[in-house]
């Protein structure tokens, strides 16, 4: 029996209960917009944490002096040879940044912190958080700013305002404690509140100068947005460890490994969603084709006694269901897009601010839609409607032509 | 067939009738069964969904719970009595006063499992090493004044050099602390901070334990002394920054909390100490809310086709029942009873499985594997997770199904009050 014929019989049969089919094309509509739509959840999360991390002053690779993790001090700090950059393949890179941080005591008039004091070379913080933040007052104008920019909470904390002094107090490259005055340039809002109360920034010759050190504590890079992500990683971090040839190189992986592994735990995630939600369906979609099936049991008797065979009967009901899984998935995708371009400016969480903070998370949450993704669901319902055929193609294979056409 | 119960049915106005006492709902449910298969498969699709509502919520509650308790018995307590600007304002001079006579109070409360003392301010810390090889160093942390006697908080139990606080004049400090100060136990501490009123307060210790917890907040930044010696130093005589409670039973601390505030002091309930947890958990409770009802929406639908299918099927016989003088309402009230035997049905099914399944699971726990383990420590949890029955997940599960069946079945129910007996009658499949 040729396939055309087949294809038409079974298109003809979805149209014979259409109430049914429309509530069971519905139904695979619902799932598969679910489960996309819960995808671009959890893939918007899983970027947020990653863009987060790297934005934490991270970036995507760092070097570090063996030890200054356990202990960060200027004494763990290196020093670093003019030209080194020219190691870094240029396209892999989005920027890079030098900085000098160390933990230091801040004091206002009335309160006390323990903060960490960064310096930096303003120009080159559009790779960190710090690009990004909304200042009152100004901005550290270079590398040899005397001033410094703290976060809007710490301010409030120290009760203090632009324009005003506060004293930081750390320890300098030879051990001893430096103590030193410096005027506030700027108070900077940041997307992730927790930040404005760990980081306080001035200029890193100043920061150099008070510690009396030629030295940095970290070089981060941050890689250029590219598909092959993995590969960019590998140059710079091929490239970083030639140029600094007795330090660490990690990449945010390594430092922030249990971050990481909730990022890749959201892999695992899509499959899950998609376990739980389309298991739910399938008993609907099996009852639905047994139906059919049994309903047409002196049809597809009548069909056998005329000489049908018994694979066209099989193909026929599976053809049936991978029709109706076919509507309903350019169906749900239909519906899952429409409700995507409803959320995709972002949802507000400010309500969950802390929690989501302490996970490094923004509060507005924006979703991701991934391509790779919806295949994947796509390819994994089409699979799913053939296995659901299988019990109702067996019954009507089980059909005997006389007994059928006695009933 | 149910050849022998139609006419009864067609007889039967009101639930029980003389006729041997079957009612509708023997009926309906023997109707259920007339179609085996379908019954088994919409009853497990409800199974299948409550199964997962319940399994998910039970796995949730478990972790949420253990969390909860767990990060409360850190340090931070249940509860914590404060004074009224202390949460929002933490300042030296935001202290409760008589602290001896309250924690009095506190120990003949039947509610309450420890109370401890505490008094705290962020302050400079020296490292005095013994050897003068070493350099001394100064690092700011979070100086906490504390009754050893009373203390609860997890750092006593994780010595991970010397001995926890006993008599006077001792430190008890986060290891990485003591490594950033270059001291060690037998080793000197000064500590300069800002007294209440503004002066200059100063103590000096000597180490005699370090303590390494794995949470980087207390490893790094945290100085324990005694809370007479912390008083006297920063000019707080009888005073307290928080007295940290906890409770024989986590769930209530809201309540606690407000009992135990008075006119000069308030209690702070976890929710509010420990504000990422409980956000944590709200955010994930109401996230997967999202995915329940999702599933209600795909059982609903497979409810309601299962319903069409069946009344379509058996337009004949309904219309022999009004030609036999039934009133269309009957018909419903009969589908009514099947929806509501369909429901009941699939939700056992989903009791009878996830039951056994979780109750055993809570007493086993279920193990995530190693990395999983790494992952978890972070947010003060064991390596196995041991879930909690979510009973109040199953109950609104259960509720959602009986409401959902109900209004599936009432569809094409309803549509049966238009039906023609003649046409009914000579309905062919």
């Amino acid at each position: 029996m040729a396939l055309p014929l087949l294809l038409q019989l079974s298109w003809r049969n979805l149209w014979r209960h259409r109430r049914r089919n429309s509530i069971l094309l519905a139904a695979i509509a619902v799932a598969v917009a679910g489960v996309v739509l819960l995808n671009t959840m959890l893939r918007g999360m899983q970027a947020d944490m990653e863009n987060s991390i790297i934005d934490n002053l991270t970036g995507h690779v760092k070097v570090l002096r063996p030890g200054y993790l356990e202990d960060p001090s200027i004494e763990r700090g290196f020093e670093v040879a003019a030209g080194w950059s020219e190691a870094l393949p240029a396209d892999a890179v989005a920027g890079w940044a030098v900085r000098v941080r160390v933990p230091a005591v801040i004091m206002s008039e009335r309160e006390t912190r323990g903060v960490q004091l960064v310096g930096v070379d303003p120009a080159r913080e559009s790779i960190s958080f710090l690009g990004n933040v909304t200042l009152s007052g100004e901005n550290l104008s270079g590398r040899e700013d005397r001033r410094i920019l703290i976060g809007a909470r710490l301010a409030e904390q120290l009760e203090t305002t632009v324009g005003r002094r506060l004293v930081l107090l750390t320890q300098g490259a030879d051990g001893r404690n430096r103590e030193a005055g410096y005027r506030i340039a700027g108070i900077y809002r940041a997307e992730v509140g927790g930040l404005e109360k760990l980081f306080v920034f001035t200029g890193a010759e100043t920061l150099q100068t008070m510690l009396g050190t030629a030295a940095v504590t970290e070089v981060s890079v941050r890689l250029a947005d590219a598909a092959d992500a993995k590969a960019n990683e590998g140059s710079v971090v091929a490239g970083l460890v030639a140029a600094f040839a007795d330090l660490d190189v990690r990449t945010w992986r390594q430092l922030e490994p249990q971050a990481a592994q909730m990022v890749e735990f959201a892999d695992a995630a899509v499959f899950i969603y998609f376990v739980v939600i389309m298991g739910a369906l399938v008993f609907g979609l099996v009852n639905t084709l047994v139906t059919a099936v049994m309903e047409r049991v002196r049809e597809l008797g009548m069909l056998r006694a005329l000489g049908m065979r018994p694979w066209a009967v099989v193909a026929q009901v599976t053809l049936e269901s991978a029709l109706v899984m076919s509507l309903g998935i350019v169906l749900g995708l239909v519906l899952a897009l429409a409700v995507f371009a409803l959320v995709a400016d972002g949802i507000d969480l400010t309500a969950f601010d802390d929690s989501l903070a302490s996970f490094g998370l923004r509060p507005i949450f924006v979703p991701v839609l991934r391509g790779s993704d919806v295949a994947l669901v796509v390819s994994m319902s089409l699979a799913l409607g053939l296995v659901a055929s299988f019990y109702p193609a067996r019954r009507a294979v089980k059909v005997k032509p006389l007994e059928a056409l006695r009933r | 067939m149910s050849d022998a119960a139609l006419p009864l049915a067609a007889g039967s106005r009101s639930l029980a009738t003389p006729a041997g006492g079957v009612t509708t709902a023997a009926i309906a449910w023997r109707n259920l069964w007339r179609n085996k298969r379908r019954t088994w498969l919409t009853a497990g699709g409800i199974g299948f969904a409550g199964l997962l509502v319940i399994a998910i919520n039970s796995l949730q509650t478990g972790t949420f719970e253990m969390m909860i308790d767990n990060t409360a018995r850190f340090f931070a307590g249940h509860v914590q009595i404060q004074h009224p600007r202390y949460e929002t304002d933490p300042r030296t001079e935001h202290a409760v006063a008589d602290a001896a006579a309250r924690l009095a109070a506190l120990d003949a409360r039947e509610d309450v499992d420890a109370a401890a003392p505490r008094a705290q301010a962020f302050a400079l810390i020296q490292g005095v090493p013994a050897d003068d090889e070493l350099a001394s160093r100064a690092v700011g942390g979070l100086v906490v004044g504390v009754d050893p006697a009373r203390e609860f908080a997890a750092v006593r139990y994780a010595p991970a050099t010397g001995r926890y606080l006993a008599g006077p004049g001792e430190a008890f400090l986060g290891a990485v602390l003591a490594k950033n100060l270059g001291v060690a136990v037998g080793d000197e501490v000064a500590v300069v901070g800002s007294a209440a009123g503004g002066g200059v307060a100063a103590l000096a210790a000597t180490v005699v334990g370090t303590f390494r917890t794995g949470q980087a907040e207390f490893d790094r930044s945290q100085l324990h002394v005694r809370l007479d010696e912390f008083q006297e130093a920063f000019g707080l005589p009888d005073q307290v920054h928080a007295i940290a409670v906890t409770l024989e039973d986590a769930a209530a601390a809201q309540d606690a909390a407000a009992a135990l505030a008075d006119g000069e002091t308030v209690g702070v309930p976890w929710q509010r100490l420990l504000p990422d947890v409980h956000q944590l958990a709200e955010l994930k409770y109401q996230s997967t809310y999202m995915i329940y009802a999702l599933l209600l929406l795909l059982v609903s639908f497979s409810i309601v086709n299962a319903f069409l299918m069946a009344t379509f099927e058996r337009t004949p016989e309904f219309g022999m029942m009004l030609a036999l003088g039934m009133p269309p309402g009957g018909i419903m009230r009969m589908m009514a009873w099947e929806a509501l035997w369909l429901a009941l049905f699939g939700v056992a099914l989903a009791l009878l499985v996830s039951l056994p399944l979780v109750l055993a699971l809570s007493v086993t726990g279920i193990s995530f594997g190693a990395a999983y383990a790494e992952m978890t420590a972070q947010y003060m949890l064991p390596d196995r997770l041991y879930p909690a029955f979510g009973y109040r997940a199953a109950a609104e599960f259960a509720v959602a199904v009986l409401v959902l069946t109900q209004l599936a079945a009432a569809i094409p129910a309803y549509r049966l009050r238009r039906l023609k007996v003649v046409d009914a009658l000579r309905h062919e499949e």
